[in-house]
């Protein structure tokens, strides 16, 4: 990583945050095992550095608090002194109060910050050389304000900068250590190894090349062979092509040679890069020791947290995501799950109670679950929940089975909680986990019972490959997750039926109606495909019913490497995602279930043909015209004439405008004027007979000019029509566009 | 014992030090010191070097640190709902997904005859991971130009509130607008709608 951008506080920062957890971490494993010394050696350190940090960038209050934590932590190793959870405490909250000055947004802020806050800082610093008997709680002010840095802290939300203590300068560096490399660069490289995987496979062209050169050659052979008349010159022929065949034979080895090494070395750089993606699960488990302690401490319950898994790769994407659900499910299972020591004596189970975050892989998929050994789900009490809630009827649930019944849990505002409590309860419900579970496309399964509860979200192992259908849709490759088909058809384009005007083909005995995806994208393509005898179907799933997205043709499955749409787009309707495939062609992952819901909208508000799939497609639903006349009355007259007839209307004001205009693309009809600067409409009609985009578009001449040989300039330039002005009195205009390309809709 | 051959060889070396390491002459001394005294600028005039494309009937001309890659042209892939006379939609160039702006649509600049030669030229434009790509007719290099040769736009051009260029260079091809960077940055961000 080059660190020459940064300013000395922004290393501060990243040094800072990186020990503080290291802190953490550390601290709630030594209050665990208080006898193993081997446990304070890092922490010393860690408070060292953070010493040192804080004088390069000159907080001195920052420099003597960390300074008496170290001093405090020297004693703990030398034995001189206990840690008791007390005193484990006053650490935490040193590391927060670190923390926290790290966390602020420039230097003159966290100055400012820690002038304001110095007594505070200053009256922690001091009690690291008291006894831990008298704590700061005894000065109520700071009790106050720690307890809100303590809040902020005990959040999975805000975990440090780096999840991973980091290994300080006086540490060996690990075998595996991690080293800080910004997403964008991870991009660079992640696109780079795909374009070589792309280049390298267009040798591959040579080689077709050279086997063709090579079966030419061998033709010549064979001919000068038959050639029986001996002679000298025949014989170099045969010679030459003996050798020419050997030079050809050599050449195919080696390309064929480079090209599999190619090949195979390309595609191992590129799966690296793919990888690269992918984190350690327990990336995104570093807070939840110290998380679960603060929270059972504060509840008055003892936990011990396990997590499993820790090195099962998961996709960075899919892993920030996870924070907020398994911090939710935490808070949940400690508060709502887990009993107090007390009631789990009187039950026989163990005072500590445990909580176990697990995540493996299994059958393609990533498993992650949270499992505490708590009083399970009190079915009863959730049913009355819901039937208080008015969600269903008290018969109804009593029939339901525990995954029918758990599935409620997840509704929003359903809180089984009996009070509102800090911890959980809070109105955000289990409903943020289902909703984060389903937008990555996988499931939450919940089991119960007096032993405890645990939940399994089902999620897949990477949102950076996807397994699509590539389809062509005007002409265009798009691709649409697999996931989200329910089936893909090749049909005759006469097995499409009409029902009420609306296409539609049946299928095992379902009438599916069909929606033209080119419709519904609007791409505007200006050459549409031509009519083919087959078409392809997508039926995917709206709702209980299936929908067909009627597409050019299917071109096949493919992994795709998914990549983002430039953040300067915005949200584009439609589209999810870009890809670029093996052969290097860019092509656009749909949002399949984006496109079923416009396309009900649109069905519902009547806006769509879907006629169009059995005549020539059209990228819009109302006719339109472009009108070139550089007379504003009579571009005028032309226009409302036009809009009153209920066609869209676009206006240019001389040739030049309108050839510009024209190359966006989607007119029915041109309506000019001959005489223009620049660019006049004899000019305008001949350059679009000589497009092939256009040379189909009917073009109508509005001009003053009546005599026979402009009217005969016109036609033989390859106009439709040539009306006069005088026309827009007895309606021969309208009449002339009606016959030429029909009504407005 | 004594080769008469290595002192022959050793000879020349010897009197080549001495020559080497004689002092300087005052007067050299004050002539090399005059000559490094010498303002930079008055020694070398400052260059810019411009990538001179054309597009359509104009000429422009782009700075080379605005200019990321030109390439072949590459296909470019409509975008459902976005695609206008401004912004064609996205290509891959090497690798990288860039958007494509059709500068003679954006600017309404008159497309060259068929019958003028093409040659054209993907041009990648703005910063890595921040860039836009058009599509020129014809890319015939850079050029380094004096700094000063950069002559005011016409006022007729200079009035337009959406122009995108801020000056005129002559180059071998004829007057050659000069894109602003900033003006430029706006304009295809704008296009992208």
């Amino acid at each position: 990583m080059d660190l020459g951008g940064f300013s000395m506080f922004d290393l501060f920062q990243t040094e800072v945050l990186q020990h503080a957890a290291t802190l953490a971490d550390g601290l709630v494993a030594l209050e665990q095992r208080a006898s193993d010394p081997k446990l304070v050696e890092p922490l010393m350190r860690a408070a060292h550095s953070i010493k040192g940090a804080a004088r390069i960038v000159n907080l001195d209050v920052a420099v003597h608090l960390a300074h008496a934590m170290e001093e405090c932590l020297i004693r703990v190793q030398k034995g001189q002194e206990r840690p008791t959870p007390e005193r484990i405490d006053q650490l935490l909250k040193g590391s927060d109060t670190l923390a926290a000055i790290a966390q602020r947004t420039s230097e003159d802020d966290a100055r400012l910050w820690l002038e304001q806050e110095r007594k505070t800082i200053i009256a922690l610093s001091e009690c690291f050389s008291s006894s831990p008997a008298a704590p700061p709680s005894t000065q109520p002010r700071t009790a106050e304000h720690f307890a809100s840095i303590e809040v902020t802290a005990a959040r999975p939300a805000t975990p440090p900068a780096v999840p991973h203590p980091a290994p300080t300068a006086a540490a060996p560096i690990a075998h595996s250590a991690g080293v800080l490399v910004s997403s964008s660069r991870l991009d660079r490289i992640l696109e780079l190894s795909g374009e070589s995987l792309v280049e390298t496979r267009r040798l591959g062209s040579v080689r077709r090349t050279l086997t063709r050169a090579k079966a030419a050659q061998r033709q010549l052979a064979d001919a000068l062979d038959l050639m029986s008349a001996p002679s000298p010159a025949a014989g170099a022929a045969i010679g030459a092509a003996a050798t020419s065949r050997q030079a050809l034979d050599d050449a195919l080895a080696q390309v064929e040679e480079h090209l599999r090494r190619g090949e195979e070395l390309a595609s191992a750089l590129h799966h690296e890069a793919v990888s690269s993606r992918m984190r350690p699960f327990g990336d995104a488990c570093g807070t939840f020791p110290r998380s679960v302690r603060d929270i059972a401490r504060s509840l008055g319950k003892d936990v011990r947290v396990e997590v499993l898994g820790e090195q099962v790769p998961v996709d960075r994407e899919i892993l920030r995501q996870l924070e907020a659900p398994l911090g939710h499910l935490i808070r949940n299972a400690i508060d709502h799950g887990i009993e107090s020591p007390d009631e789990r004596t009187a039950k026989g189970k163990p005072r500590q109670a445990s909580l176990r975050v697990r995540a493996g892989h299994h059958a393609g998929g990533l498993v992650v679950e949270v499992r505490d050994d708590g009083r399970g789900i009190d079915r009863e009490r959730l049913r009355q929940r819901i039937a208080e809630k008015g969600l269903a009827e008290q018969s109804t649930l009593a029939a339901l089975d525990d995954s029918e019944l758990f599935d409620f849990l997840f509704l929003p505002g359903l809180s089984t909680a009996e009070k509102v409590t800090d911890i959980s309860g809070r109105g955000v419900g289990l409903d943020v986990v289902q909703s984060m579970v389903h937008a990555v496309g996988g499931s939450v399964d919940v089991r119960s019972d007096s032993e405890g509860t645990s939940f399994a979200l089902r999620l897949p192992v990477t949102l950076s490959v996807v397994r699509a259908a590539v389809v062509a849709i005007g002409g265009e490759p798009y691709a649409m997750a697999l996931s989200r088909l329910e089936r893909i058809d090749r049909i005759e384009r006469n097995a499409i039926s009409m029902v009420e005007g609306r296409p539609a083909f049946t299928i095992r005995g379902e009438c599916v109606g069909i929606v033209g995806a080119e419709e519904l994208l609007e791409t505007g393509t200006t050459n549409p495909a031509p009519q083919t005898e087959t078409v392809s179907i997508i039926s995917v799933l709206a709702g209980q019913r299936t929908i067909g997205l009627m597409v050019d043709d299917f071109l096949g499955e493919e992994d795709l490497v998914v990549r983002r749409l430039d953040p300067r787009l915005g949200d584009v309707a439609h589209v999810d995602a870009a890809s670029i495939r093996e052969s290097g062609e860019l092509l656009l992952i749909l949002d399949t279930d984006d496109l079923v819901q416009s396309a009900i909208q649109l069905l519902e508000q009547g806006r769509l043909r879907g006629s169009s799939v059995a005549s020539q497609t059209r990228a819009s639903t109302v006719r339109r015209v472009l009108v070139v006349e550089d007379s504003i009355t009579v571009r005028e007259v032309e226009r409302q004439m036009l809009v009153r007839a209920g066609y869209a209307v676009e206006t240019a004001v001389d040739g030049v405008d309108g050839w510009n205009a024209l190359q966006k693309g989607g007119y029915d009809l041109v309506v000019s004027d001959i005489d223009m600067p620049r660019m006049n409409g004899i000019e305008l009609v001949k350059r679009l007979r000589a497009d092939p985009r256009f040379a189909s578009i009917p073009v109508v001449i509005v001009s003053y000019k009546d005599r026979d040989e402009d009217r005969l300039a016109g036609m033989e330039a390859g106009a439709s029509a040539y009306l006069t002005k005088g026309s827009f009195q007895d309606r021969s205009f309208l009449q002339t566009i009606v016959g030429l390309i029909g009504e407005a809709r | 014992m004594t080769d008469p051959k290595h002192h022959d060889a050793k000879a020349p070396l010897d009197a080549m030090a001495r020559l080497l390491d004689r002092p300087a002459q005052p007067s050299h001394i004050a002539e090399a010191t005059k000559t490094s005294a010498q303002p930079r600028a008055s020694r070398r005039e400052a260059q810019r070097n411009l990538l001179i494309v054309r597009c359509g009937t104009e000429w422009f001309a782009l700075d080379a640190a605005d200019v990321v890659h030109v390439s072949k042209v590459t296909r470019v892939h409509p975008l459902p709902h976005r695609t206008t006379k401004a912004f064609r939609g996205l290509t891959a160039i090497s690798g990288e997904i860039v958007p494509v702006i059709d500068l003679t649509g954006l600017l309404g600049l008159t497309r060259a005859l068929p019958t003028v030669a093409r040659n054209p030229r993907m041009v990648q434009v703005g910063q890595r991971h921040a860039s836009w790509a058009f599509e020129a007719d014809e890319v015939p290099g850079v050029y380094a130009l004096p700094a000063a040769a950069v002559r005011p736009l016409p006022l007729t051009v200079e009035q337009t509130p959406e122009r995108i260029t801020c000056g005129i260079v002559t180059s071998t091809h004829g007057p050659a607008s000069l894109i602003d960077s900033v003006r430029m940055t706006e304009a295809f961000t704008k296009a992208m709608g």
